[in-house]
């Protein structure tokens, strides 16, 4: 059979086919649904190390020039097929006052960029000059990703001053940390003259969606362990050790996410749409599957993983969501409640009819649970089913009332948020770093500043036009005497995908941008949420899994969700 | 002097730009994406824009207005056969490039043909007619837009230093938004 014949159809038929075996729309995309997804193993840190293994990439540390308090450069290899990727960073220190999450902040202990090919003396210079810069950087296609990021103030000097000692970590005091380092941003795709996505070559590894920002993502996390021990060895000479033990995957990468990721959201319907797909097409791949002791052992060893995760990292709540603690609890009760349904014919599908009539969270941690089982989909057809074409025809001779059916049949959940007016919020850049902000508009008026993400409005706002129209009003002479209704249209048009709109109004004083965030951050495969605001949260990826010298053939796929380690099983 | 951009930031700075000339959201998109597809494929884009914001009055407003017209001409030529616009005063190449290739995809053809010609060049009006696609266009297109998205497209660098300036005008100034207590630091 060809690869192609493996690949009948595309996300859009394989949804519309199985649509009644799929939760719907409104449920999946509604806020607080989004507001409590988890990662699960379809995530693009998971498919990029399964295919890392897969394939046999090899990564490593090819240079470290660093002084003993961990300043100067690093390079990293990493050999996938006949190309070559190298993740250079540049690291300093910063005085702690001047540490902050923020991707507005002006002072970074690393700064790195993945490049496309081996690094030679005389680009290394060129990096050097300009990664630093970052948003004023002047970056070439052989440029991948450019990133940024701070050690963590509570734990990076105490793993020095431990493994320094011949020690290594003491549970007890890495307590909720489950990173060394902690990232800001992985721009790509174009920004600052980098090499644009749809310009990777057919064949190319990285040519997935945010495959490029995770390989550079796994190679910041194992700069951080490198960096330590580095500092480690210059203070402790013969003395200090190395990570030993389950140490050595523990910690992952920490990132703070604000609202950059807004705006994506709202302007990538048939992203949302893919990840979201993705996501449900597995979930109904596992309810249909009936029950097998080999399945059945499968899920109960995710579920207590979970509760172990939860368990021995602790902590309360983390309003507006569970904290590990809780999450703990409801993984117990997720596990007691498998050996219930364990003699239904369709346990799986019990299992999850159960958790949806449980709270959000509970329902979207079986259904993270549950994906682990799903043998439906292969990681070639993920990464097919995530490629996406974005490109909308508006044909001109459409009419009015094609335009009101559409509208009705596709955004009637409109219909149950308040789109009168001109909305609470308007979005805006800020002069620094580009950062999105949302601002209340009785305070500062837009005056032709706002980033247009008010989707609902726009397309409430092209209804409300559409009903003055005759039936057979063509489009293309609406677009003509009112062009500003053309996102709206081409919105519409382009729309009809199940998962593409977040139920929401961006602009609405109610809004809660933590979770579409949450949504993206969980399809990225980040976990460990903690909102520090309304508007921003800080997250850690890849957390246990596998190191550079850990990937080859034996790597598997059950590393997410570590216990802390315990001096013994260190 | 040259600088070799890529595609995505000639559509991001010419949309900021634009809008912080004045342009609507809707307007500055369509021509963010028309200058974009210009500069890859005919070159001059970008001094098109640039002489646009250098005429007075509302040059920019009119010449972001034209690929919206061209879809009510379009109506009119897939209703009628024919349609015609006249362009007054006569607009840049630039503007209407992109749109001149869409309507080649959905078999209208356009005269005067931009083939060949410079962005800067300029259309004083476009005749419309129902015919066949060119069937070698779009691998054409497609090959060149590909170079661009893998290797960049290089630029004038004076003209990039003016439209990034431009752009600049469309970000509000952290101290406005911090006086305009804005939001993002609050609680839960």
């Amino acid at each position: 059979m060809s690869e192609v014949a493996l690949r009948p159809q595309g996300l859009d038929e394989a949804l519309a086919e199985r649509r009644h075996e799929l939760r719907s729309p409104e449920v999946v995309m509604a806020p607080r649904q989004l507001g409590a997804a988890r990662l699960t193993r379809y995530s693009f840190s998971r498919t990029l190390l399964r295919r890392a293994a897969r394939e046999g990439w090899q990564a490593r540390l090819v240079e470290l020039d660093m002084d003993a308090e961990g300043r100067g450069h690093a390079i990293y290899r990493t050999e996938a097929g006949d190309r070559v990727f190298d993740f250079v960073a540049f690291t300093t220190t910063v005085d702690e006052s001047l540490h902050t999450d923020r991707v507005i902040a002006e002072a970074w202990e690393v700064c790195g960029a993945l490049v496309d090919g081996a690094v030679d003396a005389d680009y290394l210079e060129v990096l050097r000059r300009e990664v630093p810069r970052q948003e004023d950087a002047r970056l070439d296609p052989r440029v991948l990703v450019l990133t940024r990021g701070n050690r963590s103030v509570r734990f990076f000097g105490y793993l020095v001053d431990r493994l320094a000692a011949g020690l290594q970590p003491e549970a007890d005091k890495v307590a909720d940390a489950g990173y060394i380092l902690r990232s800001t941003a992985f721009y790509g795709n174009g920004k600052f003259g980098m090499r644009s996505y749809l310009g990777y070559p057919e064949g190319h590894p990285l040519r997935s969606p945010y495959r490029a920002q995770f390989l550079c993502a796994w190679m910041f996390r194992e700069l951080g362990y490198d960096q330590v021990e580095h500092c480690a060895r210059a203070r402790g000479g013969d003395r200090a050790v190395r990570f030993a033990g389950d140490w050595r995957r523990y910690f992952g990468l920490g990132n703070a996410t604000g609202l950059g990721l807004v705006p994506y959201a709202f302007k990538h319907p048939r992203v949302l749409n893919a990840w979201a797909g993705v996501r449900e097409l597995a979930l109904a791949n596992v309810r249909s599957l009936p029950a097998t002791p080999k399945r059945l052992d499968t899920l109960r060893r995710w579920v207590d993983r979970a509760v172990v995760h939860f368990e021995t990292i602790g902590g309360g709540d983390r309003p507006p969501w569970l904290g590990p603690t809780t999450l703990a609890g409801r993984a117990r009760r997720v596990r007691a409640r498998i050996d219930e349904v364990a003699g239904d014919p369709a346990p799986f599908d019990a299992l999850f009819r159960w958790a949806e009539d449980e709270d959000v969270e509970t329902c979207e941690l079986v259904v993270s649970l549950l994906v682990e089982l799903d043998e439906g989909l292969d990681d070639d057809l993920v990464d097919h089913f995530l490629r996406v074409d974005e490109e909308v025809v508006v044909d001109p001779l459409t009419t009015a009332a094609d335009l009101r059916s559409l509208l009705g049949e596709r955004y009637a959940w409109l219909d149950g948020l308040d789109l009168e007016g001109d909305g609470h919020y308007w979005w805006v850049i800020s002069d620094n770093s580009d950062e999105p902000r949302r601002v209340v508009r009785s305070a500062l008026e837009p005056d032709n500043h706002d980033v247009a993400i008010d989707v609902a409005r726009r397309l409430h706002a092209l209804g409300r036009c559409l009903d003055d129209l005759p039936d057979d009003a063509a489009v293309g002479t609406l677009l003509a005497e009112a062009p500003h209704h053309a996102s709206a249209v081409r919105r519409l048009l382009g729309g009809g995908q199940p998962y593409g709109e977040p139920r929401d109004d961006a602009c609405a004083a109610g809004y809660l941008p933590l979770e579409v965030q949450r949504f993206q951050l969980a399809m990225y495969g980040m976990d460990n949420y903690s909102p520090k605001s309304t508007d921003w949260l800080r997250v850690t990826l890849f957390q246990g899994a596998p190191r550079c010298d850990d990937l080859g053939p034996e790597t598997t796929d059950d590393w997410v969700w570590p216990p802390r380690p315990t001096e013994a099983s260190a | 002097m040259a600088v070799t951009v890529a595609p995505r930031e000639v559509v991001d700075e010419i949309h900021r730009a634009s809008r912080a000339l004045g342009l609507n959201a809707d307007l500055a998109d369509r021509l963010a994406v028309e200058i974009a597809f210009c500069e890859v494929h005919h070159g001059g884009g970008l001094a098109a824009w640039a002489d646009l914001v250098a005429a007075d009055g509302d040059r920019l407003a009119d010449a972001a207005h034209v690929p919206f017209r061209m879809t009510g001409a379009e109506v009119e030529a897939r209703t009628t056969g024919t349609a015609r616009i006249d362009l007054e005063p006569a607009v840049p190449l630039a503007v209407l490039a992109r749109s001149i290739r869409d309507l080649d995809r959905r078999g209208i053809c356009c005269t005067p043909s931009p083939d060949g010609r410079p962005g800067t060049d300029l259309v004083a009006a476009l005749d419309l007619a129902v015919g066949d696609p060119d069937p070698t266009a779009d691998a054409r297109i497609a090959e060149r837009s590909q170079d661009a998205l893998n290797h960049g497209v290089t630029v004038d660098a004076d003209l990039w230093r003016l439209l990034r300036g431009r752009s600049h005008d469309f970000l509000v100034a952290e101290s406005v938004l911090d006086a305009a207590h804005v939001e993002g630091e609050g609680g839960i």
